[in-house]
């Protein structure tokens, strides 16, 4: 199912990676990838290995360059052409700013964003107020209220998340037994006050409905790991 | 091929989009994302959002969205475009690929700053409540 | 501009020359001639050796002196000396006639200084332009953590390691992981200490492209610090892929790693890696012979290598001024024994010397990341012991014993055998320790966190005594200071 991210795999290298388009963009770097490929310890790119090579042979001729190359470099400003040069290929590469409101990063199955409480298909609410993950959790942003219900079964009567304290450390989706606690794939839950991050167990569910159809998949993409 | 988001390539870009998609939408795409594009039209949301698609772009800048609002927010992809738009699957939602459960309510964007914000609230019966004192109205 | 202002100028920049020249070397002074202006000298005295009778001789020397050479020219545009100072003394310029009670003005640096790195606030003692004292104030982003430590169990206090140093997260949590490891006294299996070498190293290089470039943005260069922040957005989304978050990782635990990497994220950092070196010659090219980045870096900041040993300094702060010591060699951890590369060592020990110490280690990361690929063992990615690690999901919620396991560890956590350790590692910026002590219970009794930044930022005074206030912009990069670590 995710084959396909997995074998176009990091999209971001893409613009910039293949040796042909480094070629054609930049002299300097394909000379370098050129290089890549030897161990890195004797590549001549290495400048500060070189320098200090020659600082241990002879200290004193290793702060003599050699006086016309390096009247040369100061007359004729060679090594700051060199850079102008360099920034003046990166004119003709093409942009890689992502314009966020209509694209939008790579995010991954396991990515941790806001929390969202699950259920069955059945539409049956998945906690079962086992606590877990108010036990685990680093920073006490979970609290926990539990009651039978009229059915007898054993549900949540609160299950409020502090969102201006949670780090975000997953705990408590790996804690949860019955996958009941996630962290969705959403980030863009800013908020203009702090009460709004407080978090009560309606929105949670809330949350759990409206994203139920991508935690499914993720889920189950990521669940040979877990 | 070079991407006709290149600043080189800025007018034979905007020619393209305009055989392409027409003066239109094109007229559209410079006022809401600054730059005509050329895309696949790979499938359009219950919310009227249409997603685009065009391997010829850098990576990452490959797909995007077309918001139907006139003043878009990021979070009015719905749950099963969201996966696709931030490149988690490359398998396009489809109904029968992406069941959306019968619970799931139609997808709302943040609505913070808005009358329709969330304001939390207490969801067990509390537990002490603040004392009221009784008083007698004073005889006399 | 007239002959006469031009001479000025050429004498004045001869002056500051031949002050850093006498003073390095000790010799007789020397009116400055054009070749030495050419900044491609550098002091040709290795760092290493018979410091302690420089230093004594200085001391001599010591007191308001007026060197002719220095003081030849007069003009308001009179640059004063450029001297590397003792932290014992240092020398100020003194005008003819000027109030002796005007001894120095005071200012703060930061803590709201875009060159802060954060919130350091630096008060500095100037005379004119002469830095005389620099004193760091910290505390401004303590938030107890060793305290709060002590009432976590030792699962729940792995993420507050990825906040100590924030930019290079997955170390700190290796040094937390190793050292509880220690007091377990468990060894985890070679595929999770491949991944840990792995992604240490991908830390490293996180940490170092923040720290060279910032410190260019800082000194005045912007452009490398835009190129090199794409190459770190790729590798956080590497973390991204293998943990879930950008940043705050949580995935180097005791007992292993959180999760096995997914398929395809192997490729994609030998990919990276493949591409990376070019990057880095990028930078280099736009940097290491720049001539206004070697004006402001060669010859500043210099730390002796006797300095930096008693300063308790570490990491590249340590082998710029010449020691080669690196506890990836020294007392290797995880798969670093296997690993073959090489250590920087500067010979200066000037913030050139640093810059060019961090660039190295990135390729040489490389080169352990490019191994770790290569070796990467099959098996699994943490310990198979359910006492310690919890047990996979898909046993959980069969097995009943597996899931009573589960059930102690995310609530009680695990007990770990009484003792004590001081684990340390080779953090990007130096030794990171932790120095754990257990009760025997499941929460730690005692963990100090031995940050490498606290002992660099505590040498900024006599780092910085006698250099411009300029410079104390580019010493302060040099440093790499992250103050997630050092205010704890």
């Amino acid at each position: 199912m995710f084959s396909a991210r997995i074998s176009r795999s990091l999209p971001l290298l893409a613009g910039r990676t293949s040796v042909a388009s480094l070629t054609r963009a930049s002299p300097l770097a394909a000379t370098a990838l050129r290089y890549a490929h030897r161990s890195t310890a004797d590549s001549v790119t290495v400048r500060a290995r070189r320098e200090q090579q020659r600082l241990n042979d002879d200290p004193e001729k290793a702060i003599k360059m050699p006086v016309l190359d390096r009247a040369a470099q100061e007359m004729f400003l060679t090594e700051i052409i060199r850079t102008m040069w360099l920034v003046l290929e990166q004119m003709f590469k093409p942009p890689y700013t992502i314009m966020y409101p209509q694209e939008k990063g790579p995010l991954s199955p396991r990515f941790r964003g806001e929390h969202a409480l699950r259920r069955y298909p059945t539409g049956e609410e998945r906690c079962i107020a086992c606590k877990l993950c108010e036990a685990i959790c680093p920073a006490q942003a979970i609290t926990i209220e539990a009651e039978p219900r009229e059915d007898g079964s054993r549900r949540t009567t609160r299950y409020d998340i502090d969102m201006t304290k949670c780090i975000y450390c997953g705990f408590c989706q790996e804690a949860c037994p019955v996958d009941a606690i996630v962290e969705s794939q959403n980030f863009e839950f800013t908020t203009e006050t702090r009460e709004e991050l407080l978090y009560n167990k309606e929105k949670l569910l809330a949350n759990g409905d409206k994203w139920e159809a991508e935690l499914a998949r993720n889920l189950k993409a990521d669940h040979l790991y877990r | 091929m070079a991407p006709a988001t290149s600043w080189l390539n800025a007018w034979t870009g905007t020619l393209a989009a305009l055989r392409a998609n027409g003066v239109r939408r094109t007229v559209k795409q410079i006022l809401m994302i600054d730059q005509p594009r050329v895309g696949r039209f790979v499938g359009k949301d219950d919310y009227g959002n249409e997603y685009y698609e065009n391997r010829d772009e850098i990576v990452l800048r490959d797909r995007w969205v077309e918001y139907k609002k006139w003043n878009p927010d990021a979070t009015q992809v719905p749950a099963e475009w969201h996966q696709w738009l931030h490149h988690i699957t490359d398998d396009v939602p489809t109904p029968q690929t992406v069941p959306k459960p019968f619970f799931s309510p139609p997808h709302v964007e943040n609505l913070t700053g808005s009358e329709g914000a969330f304001k939390t609230y207490n969801t067990t019966v509390p537990k002490y409540n603040a004392w009221k004192p009784a008083t007698k109205e004073r005889q006399g | 501009m007239s002959s006469t202002a031009f001479s000025r100028s050429v004498l004045s920049l001869a002056t500051r020359t031949s002050g850093a020249r006498q003073l390095s070397s000790l010799t007789a002074p020397a009116v400055g001639s054009a070749s030495q202006m050419l900044r491609g000298n550098r002091p040709s005295v290795p760092a290493v050796p018979d410091l302690q009778a420089k230093r004594g001789a200085k001391k001599v020397t010591g007191g308001k002196v007026m060197r002719p050479e220095t003081f030849g020219v007069s003009s308001r545009w009179f640059v004063p000396p450029k001297v590397r100072q003792t932290a014992e003394y240092v020398e100020v310029p003194y005008y003819e006639g000027e109030d002796a009670s005007l001894e120095t003005f005071t200012i703060n640096f930061g803590p709201q200084h875009p060159a802060a790195h954060g919130v350091l606030r630096l008060i500095l003692e100037l005379k004119g332009e002469i830095i005389v004292r620099a004193d760091p104030h910290i505390g401004l982003l303590h938030r107890g953590t060793e305290k709060l430590i002590e009432y976590k169990t030792y699962l729940q206090s792995l993420p507050y390691f990825d906040r100590l140093d924030y930019v290079s997260m997955m170390t700190n949590e290796q040094a937390y992981s190793l050292a509880v490891e220690k007091l377990l006294n468990i060894d985890i299996p070679p595929r999770a200490k491949y991944i840990r070498t792995m992604f240490a190293e991908i830390t490293r290089i996180l940490n170092h492209i923040m720290a060279v470039t910032t410190h260019a943005l800082d000194v005045g260069a912007l452009t490398p610090f835009l190129w090199m922040f794409e190459e770190r957005e790729k590798l956080m989304e590497f973390y991204e892929r293998v943990s879930g978050a950008r940043m705050h990782a949580a995935y180097v635990r005791p007992g292993g790693v959180a999760l096995d990497m997914p398929v395809g994220l192997m490729e994609d950092i030998f990919k990276w890696a493949e591409q990376f070196n070019a990057r880095i010659d990028e930078t280099e090219e736009a940097l290491s012979n720049n001539r206004v980045w070697k004006n402001r870096l060669i010859d500043v900041g210099k730390v002796t290598a006797k300095e930096a040993i008693d300063y308790s300094f570490s990491g590249v702060m340590l082998r710029g001024s010449g020691v080669a010591w690196d506890l990836r060699k020294e007392q290797p951890y995880d798969a670093y024994e296997d690993m073959e590369f090489d250590i920087p060592v500067g010979t200066n020990g000037d913030c050139y010397d640093r810059y060019l110490c961090r660039v190295e280690e990135m390729r040489q990361s490389l080169r352990i990341i490019a191994q770790c690929l290569n070796k990467m063992p099959p098996g699994p990615v943490k310990v198979e012991d359910a006492k310690i690690a919890p047990p996979p999901r898909a046993t959980m919620k069969e097995s009943m014993e597996a899931l009573i396991h589960h059930f102690k560890l995310y609530s009680e956590g695990y007990s770990v055998p009484p003792g004590e350790t001081y684990t340390v590692i080779e953090a990007p910026k130096g030794e990171f320790g932790v120095y754990l002590v257990s009760d025997g219970s499941s929460r730690p009794y005692r963990c100090k966190i031995r940050a490498p930044g606290f002992p660099h930022l505590a040498g900024v005074d006599f780092i910085g005594r006698g250099h411009y206030l300029a410079d104390a912009v580019t010493i302060i990069g040099t440093l790499d200071v992250v103050f997630g670590e050092i205010d704890r």
